[in-house]
């Protein structure tokens, strides 16, 4: 098994007055191995976004923000670094990709300007500066350069400007990327595309890749271990085969069933019944137990992450049965 | 095919102006161009395409919140256009929309009941027989009685889907057009949704227009399907025959664009090179032949004709032979 280049341990995430504050992230702990895609999956309100930016040591715009825990990068714990030297690693080392490139793009300055300032480079032109800039427009795979480079975001589709801030976030060569949703706003004939170039990007520098997303398809073309997330916990880690084949949460089977798919059209989808807790009214116990079509008295109280493999690990008292 | 279509429309087209300032040209956007299609009761007919295809334009169309610019649409066998009052009345009962965004289409200081009664108040319905339709939509939908005195913002973008549908059921409807209803719900609370519409398809008879990019989701809710591509229908047919023997090198594109349901299913190439075309300035002749793999130099000049590639199964592709030929 290969070293892991980020652990996260008990990682909370939580916002809010003393008397009343919310965990989005509630004690999580996962590693990110160096060359690997890891899935962060969920449904909205689980805490995957905020997860997310939790990895690059950054807490949600809320009141009173803060990430408690430890995350390890290359060794050196993210939250206990100064702001300066926290910065100079993101700057190098981890990066990020939103998912609306409307909103990650400045709509005053030109696409080339903005690729540029990721070299610390003025915004005024230099020849030079032009040139590593229509280079790094061009490996991203956008055609004439040197006319995108000119334009304005608007100019471009929606699937060119995805790829410019591609370019922006994979310019200091990064060793772990943070995809939030890249393709959620993309048609799909152009999401295709898309995750099909992040993958070969990824494969060509031997890049650490964390996807997070709601769609399993993202998650199957994607990704070699996927973590499963309900209510700001992981509920399941697992090979990406093991989540499809073999779930070990009630959870992950739950939601696999829900989606509709070419190969299985007209099969009834089974519906999990209600629907998430909102974050300021968790279950004290199991947090899925309500919604759970196997819980029994025990899962009133909270239940400990069981490793069920070496590369497993269910947060469940009475998991499916998965073999070893 | 059950019965005679609730809506009928043929050569459907809306043309905006684009433009047409001091020292600019006008030009026209074809929307949506010469669309012909049928919706028959107890039927979901699927409408997919992609950002610019003309889908949305075409439900509003339906809906008569745009005035066509070309063709008809006939409601019942009569065209909607010069319609006495009592058709134009009978046709805004029957024909109702569930939109996209839950959270801007409940207006949010009317209680549940005051929303999914005020159809039924326009039309004269006593108010003592309004609280008991009321309450019986909302238990159809799966909501509680008591629910009616809330309003908007005491629910989930789920709840808020199944308010809407339960206004059009209180309405009577016949036929809902359901443009992008559930694509913006989480996956556990879409299949709620999408299994809740086909009982109440099953127990009312509903025709619905199904709209949305996602062709798994399509699939599972349709009958027939429709692929749109710049304003045109490019392909239109049953269901299965879309999705298993699709003619149009644009539908295998999109079928090839799904993504897998399985990280070991195998993954075709993808058949379409870059983006979707604009209607604002659409390709000449076919307007996918920029993006297809197969296209011959006709298909940059002639715009193809509808074809019909089997019984109910038309094409609009030069490739695409009648059976027998």
């Amino acid at each position: 098994m290969a070293e892991a280049l980020l652990q996260a341990r008990n990682v909370t995430v939580s916002f809010g007055p003393p008397q009343a504050r919310l965990r989005a992230v509630d004690s999580v702990s996962l590693d990110v191995r160096a060359g690997e895609t890891l899935g962060i999956v969920g449904e909205s309100g689980s805490g995957k976004s905020t997860l997310g930016l939790a990895l690059l040591g950054m807490a949600p715009d809320a009141e009173d923000s803060r990430i408690d825990g430890a995350i390890t990068f290359d060794g050196r714990d993210l939250l206990r670094l100064s702001p300066r030297e926290l910065s100079a690693v993101r700057g190098r080392d981890l990066s990020m990709i939103l998912q609306d490139p409307m909103t990650s793009l400045n709509p005053v300055l030109r696409v080339g300007t903005q690729v540029a300032e990721t070299f610390g480079a003025d915004r005024r032109s230099s020849r030079r500066v032009g040139e590593r800039v229509e280079d790094l427009l061009r490996a991203v795979g956008i055609a004439s350069p040197s006319d995108r480079a000119r334009a304005f975001p608007h100019m471009l589709s929606g699937g060119m400007k995805q790829r410019v801030v591609g370019a922006i976030a994979l310019s200091s060569n990064p060793r772990l990327l943070i995809a939030d949703e890249p393709t959620t706003s993309l048609d799909p004939t152009v999401q295709v595309a898309f995750l099909d170039w992040l993958k070969g990007v990824q494969r060509a520098r031997g890049m650490a890749l964390v996807i997070v997303t709601h769609d399993f398809g993202v998650v199957a073309k994607m990704c070699d271990r996927v973590a499963v997330m309900y209510a700001g916990e992981i509920v399941e880690t697992a090979p990406v085969r093991d989540i499809f084949r073999r779930p070990a949460h009630w959870y992950t089977r739950a939601l696999i069933d829900s989606v509709p798919t070419l190969a299985k059209p007209t099969q009834r989808l089974s519906a999990i019944a209600g629907a998430p807790p909102r974050i300021d009214a968790r279950p004290g116990g199991c947090r899925f137990a309500p919604r759970c079509p196997k819980a029994q008295p025990a899962c009133e109280k909270p239940p400990t992450p069981t490793a069920l493999s070496v590369d497993r690990s269910v947060l469940c008292r009475f998991p499916i049965e998965v073999g070893a | 095919m059950s019965g005679a279509p609730i809506l009928s429309t043929r050569g459907l087209s809306r043309t905006f102006a684009l433009g047409g300032g001091l020292l600019r040209t006008k030009r026209e956007v074809r929307a949506v161009d010469g669309v012909d299609l049928d919706i028959r009761p107890g039927r979901t007919l699927g409408l997919v395409g992609e950002s610019g295809s003309g889908k949305t334009t075409l439900s509003r169309l339906l809906l008569q919140l745009e005035t066509p610019t070309a063709g008809t649409i006939a409601f019942d066998g009569h065209d909607l256009a010069g319609a006495d009052a009592a058709t134009l009345i009978s046709f805004r009962r029957s024909v109702q929309p569930v939109f996209q965004n839950p959270y801007a289409s409940l207006n949010p200081r009317l209680t549940v009941a005051a929303t999914i009664g005020e159809p039924l108040r326009a039309r004269g319905v006593a108010a003592n027989d309004i609280t008991p339709r009321v309450a019986r939509a909302l238990v159809s939908v799966g909501l509680a009685p008591a629910d009616a005195a809330k309003r908007p913002n005491a629910f989930s973008g789920g709840q808020r889907q199944r308010i809407a549908i339960a206004r059009a059921l209180a309405a009577e409807a016949r036929l809902i057009i359901l443009d992008e209803a559930v694509s913006s719900q989480d996956v556990s609370i879409r299949a709620q949704l999408l299994n809740l519409l086909k009982d109440l398809q099953a127990e009312h008879g509903l025709a619905y227009l199904f709209i949305a990019h996602d062709l798994p989701s399509v699939r599972y809710m349709s009958h027939d399907i429709a692929v749109m591509y710049c304003g045109r229908i490019v392909e239109h047919g049953p269901a299965d025959a879309i999705c298993d023997a699709p003619r149009h090198p644009y539908t295998r594109a999109l079928l090839a664009s799904c993504l897998p349901a399985d990280p070991e299913q195998a993954v075709e190439p993808v058949k379409a090179v870059g983006e979707p075309a604009s209607p604002i300035a659409p390709p000449t002749g076919c307007h996918f032949h920029p993006r297809c793999s197969v296209a011959l130099p006709r298909c940059a000049v002639d715009v193809p004709p509808s074809t019909d590639v089997a019984p109910a199964h038309m094409c609009r592709c030069h490739l695409a032979q009648p059976p027998g030929l």
